[in-house]
């Protein structure tokens, strides 16, 4: 990965290609790279649809190699949802593709001079922009077909959908699987909207002809891989649970521990969650798709092979495995029990390209206004489809949860700097809340994830009775999960990585040994700080102030049932995150 | 009631365990002896497998000092992913962010009458302790009884190989119409793989 791509759209007689070396940029991936990017050449007063925002991709540091689990792909950009700094990041294909073509960037500047439609098309022969019209108004099934039949059936896709198309601001950035589905989405902060204002609808990868990339060290790389990936088979989480229920084996935990947001926020419990656990998704997949349809790698190289595959009551493949978020946001946080309802509006979400978890908790909150009944699956699906059609209706729900609850008079609305909450109640969960709450990238759960802070030995003893704790335990996990960002790493190796020391060395040892480094976890510790540091100062500068690392008024003053709580965090100590 | 149901596929009935069944116990054990002494829970099995438990939906971290009481809900879950994993599992350094509640104070009760408690099985735990425990038997509530064939009834059709009730054999759709009434049922299952 020796080259970043630009591209700008509004050049002078279409879209102009540069290709530039790393520069400052260099050692630098995923996460790391795209907000190092956003923070040095995007003004933070920018519109984020306008001509100065930019759309990053990238690759992770160990993307394109033998490492297992190395096939996350970051997009970043400002934020049209959040109106800050914005890393998504997904699965798929296209990570593994482009760092093996040798691209440690993709960056789509400039704005176009016109409403055409673009489609850029990668090989190792280079790069290649055309407009096609006819990929207008296509839902990311149909553009990925499109493609196929025009470039063969081994290329990975980057798309948008309709509703990237008109700019809304749940826009999702859809790649596409082992199987050629769009079905993993960059799915956070409206990055899609932005990649549809700079008027490119796909991106085609295809990495005919080219290796695997090679470490510097092959044998210390091959080594370090082989004890990270038993690791990651014996830990009883990334080996057992994850294979064999997926992200949704949660619901039935943090149902029972009070915490499952549902019918917008206002219980923690679903009486219905059993219909729609994991451990229902799974048997209800093997049954219909046979032994083995509940257990799928979303990326060449996979091995804890969190997803599955969705079938009808007749056996036809509606969409991959609904994951914990999108059953969450769409089911019990709607009051809907109905696993075949919430698989078809994953459907339509990934096929419209829209965020799961904005989508599921704009409807909970449109519920609430009274546009539909909790519970009503065909209520639930008709408003989707809106969005879909860009009816004036799907407009105001495509912009999430925080439009639609102004526009409809809703005071329950979660969301932090414009962005839902996902599938944890901060009540309950208080060091969520605090994550939620500061995170540089609104509320989001992947921000303060779970890499064990004392492994990284930036987290010290604290006492887990006193309130700074909560603060200080969140920082230590957005530090780790940053620096997790940059690699390209599934964060589901953090489970193992969390019990097992063995396993998070053997992560340090191959970085590296695939670039001849001398990485301790102190330096693991500070890439994440760096990053964090890059995205709080674009924030700051785009008009952030303390008053937006907060939670809405209300998780402070509604009681939760069943346990009866209000977020109790202090401002003065949500305050000290950043005090590093 | 007693019902007694042979069938070729234990997973059919999962979510009973998910949703809870009723098991009586002496009132004032620990949650260690009421799973080890008393279900008859291999220490290690508890020890190490099950890495998450719950107590009225509270995450519990000591085993000896928590006690079970009369209408308690105990839930047993193996080793989870996530956030919620780090700060709910027993023992675990993130346990600071859990909810700021008291913790599980409930006082010894030395009376030791039998009481009923409702033990919710998840995950590889619900997949481990299936077989032994459905054969064992367990309460439910007839009305909840009711609803699960009604909504498995399709499922239980391919499933199902011999039906009784009190010694007396019966046809799914038989069983699907019984009324129950209030009263709750003695359920065993027995696994019989074609």
């Amino acid at each position: 990965m020796d080259k970043i791509l630009r591209i700008d759209v509004g050049a002078e007689g279409g879209p102009k290609i540069k290709l530039t070396d790393l520069g400052s940029y260099a050692g630098l991936g995923g996460r790391a790279m795209t907000s190092a990017i956003v923070s040095k050449e995007v003004p933070p007063l920018c519109h984020p649809l306008g001509a100065d925002n930019k759309f990053v991709i990238a690759p992770g540091l160990l993307s394109g190699t033998a490492a297992a689990m190395s096939g996350r792909i970051s997009v970043g950009c400002k934020s049209p949802l959040t109106g800050g700094i914005k890393e998504a990041n997904a699965g798929g294909q296209p990570s593994q593709m482009l760092a093996r073509l040798g691209y440690a960037a993709i960056v789509l500047e400039g704005k176009p001079k016109d409403d055409t439609l673009y489609k850029i098309f990668i090989n190792k022969d280079g790069v290649n922009i055309k407009p096609d019209n006819s990929l207008k108004t296509l839902g990311n099934y149909d553009v990925v077909e499109k493609m196929k039949s025009e470039f063969g059936e081994k290329i990975a896709c980057i798309s948008i959908g309709p509703a990237g198309e008109m700019k809304m601001s749940a826009a999702s950035v859809a790649c596409t699987d082992m199987e050629q589905r769009p079905t993993r989405h960059c799915g956070r902060g409206g990055v899609g909207a932005v990649m549809g204002s700079k008027g490119i609808k796909v991106i085609v990868i295809d990495d005919e002809g080219t290796a695997m990339r090679i470490p510097k060290d092959s044998e210390k790389f091959k080594e370090a891989n082989r004890v990270f990936v038993a690791g990651l088979k014996k830990h009883p989480v990334s080996g057992q649970a994850l294979p064999a229920y997926g992200t949704n084996v949660l619901t039935n935990i943090v149902n029972e521990a009070g915490g499952y947001p549902t019918r917008n926020f206002s219980s923690g419990r679903f009486e219905g969650a059993s219909k729609i656990s994991g451990e229902t998704e799974a048997a209800l997949e093997n049954e219909r798709g046979g032994e083995g349809s509940a257990t799928h790698g979303c990326h060449r190289g996979c091995i804890i092979r969190c997803s599955g595959t969705f079938y009808d009551k007749d056996g036809n493949y509606v969409t991959k495995q609904p994951e914990y978020e999108t059953v969450w946001a769409h089911g019990g946080n709607c009051g809907i029990d109905d696993l075949d309802a919430i698989a078809q509006i994953d459907r339509l979400d990934d096929d419209y390209g829209i965020d799961t978890i904005e989508m599921g908790a704009t409807i909970g909150v449109a519920m609430e206004a009274g546009l539909a009944k909790f519970g009503d699956a065909r209520a639930a699906i008709n408003l989707v489809k809106e969005v879909g059609k860009g009816t004036d209706l799907g407009r105001i729900l495509g912009n999430g949860a925080a439009v639609t609850g102004k526009v409809f008079g809703v005071e329950r609305v979660p969301v932090v700097k414009g962005q839902s909450m996902p599938a944890y109640d901060p009540r309950t969960v208080q060091g969520m809340g605090v994550t939620y709450a500061t995170s540089t990238m609104g509320a989001d759960h992947t921000a303060g994830y779970a890499v064990t802070a004392n492994i990284l030995g930036v987290g010290g003893s604290v006492d887990p009775l006193k309130p700074v704790g909560q603060v200080e335990l969140s920082r230590n996990l957005q530090i780790a999960t940053a620096a997790v960002d940059a690699t390209g790493m599934c964060i589901f190796i953090a489970f193992a990585v969390l019990d097992q020391p063995e396993t998070f060395q053997a992560l340090i040892d191959m970085i590296n040994a695939f670039y001849d480094l001398n990485l301790k976890a102190d330096d693991v510790a500070n890439l994440g700080k760096s990053i964090l540091k890059n995205e709080r100062e674009f924030n700051k500068a785009a008009g952030f102030t303390p008053q937006h690392d907060r939670l809405p008024g209300y998780f402070s003053k509604e009681k939760l049932p069943p346990h009866n709580i209000t977020f109790q965090v202090s401002d003065a100590e949500l305050d000290q995150l950043f005090n590093w | 009631m007693k019902v007694t149901i042979e069938t070729r596929s234990l997973r059919s009935f999962m979510r009973l365990l998910e949703e809870g069944v009723i098991l009586q116990v002496p009132e004032g054990l620990s949650v260690r002896e009421a799973l080890v002494t008393h279900f008859g829970m291999d220490p290690l099995y508890l020890e190490n497998r099950v890495r998450t438990l719950f107590l009225n939906g509270k995450p519990v971290d000591d085993l000896d000092n928590t006690r079970v009481l009369h209408g308690s809900v105990l839930a047993l879950s193996a080793a989870m992913p996530g956030l919620l994993r780090a700060t709910m599992r027993r023992g675990g350094y993130y346990a600071a962010m859990r909810q700021r509640s008291d913790p599980i104070t409930q006082a010894p009760e030395t009376g030791k009458a039998s009481g009923r408690v409702i033990l919710k099985l998840f995950n590889m735990v619900a997949q481990d302790l299936r077989e032994a425990l459905f054969k064992k038997g367990f309460w439910i509530s007839g009305e909840r009884f009711q609803t699960f064939l009604k909504d498995q009834e399709e499922v239980l059709k391919t499933v199902c190989i011999r039906i009784s009730a009190d010694g007396s054999s019966l046809s799914l759709s038989d069983l699907v119409l019984m009324n129950f009434g209030k009263d709750d049922v003695f359920l065993i299952l027995i696994s019989s793989p074609v």
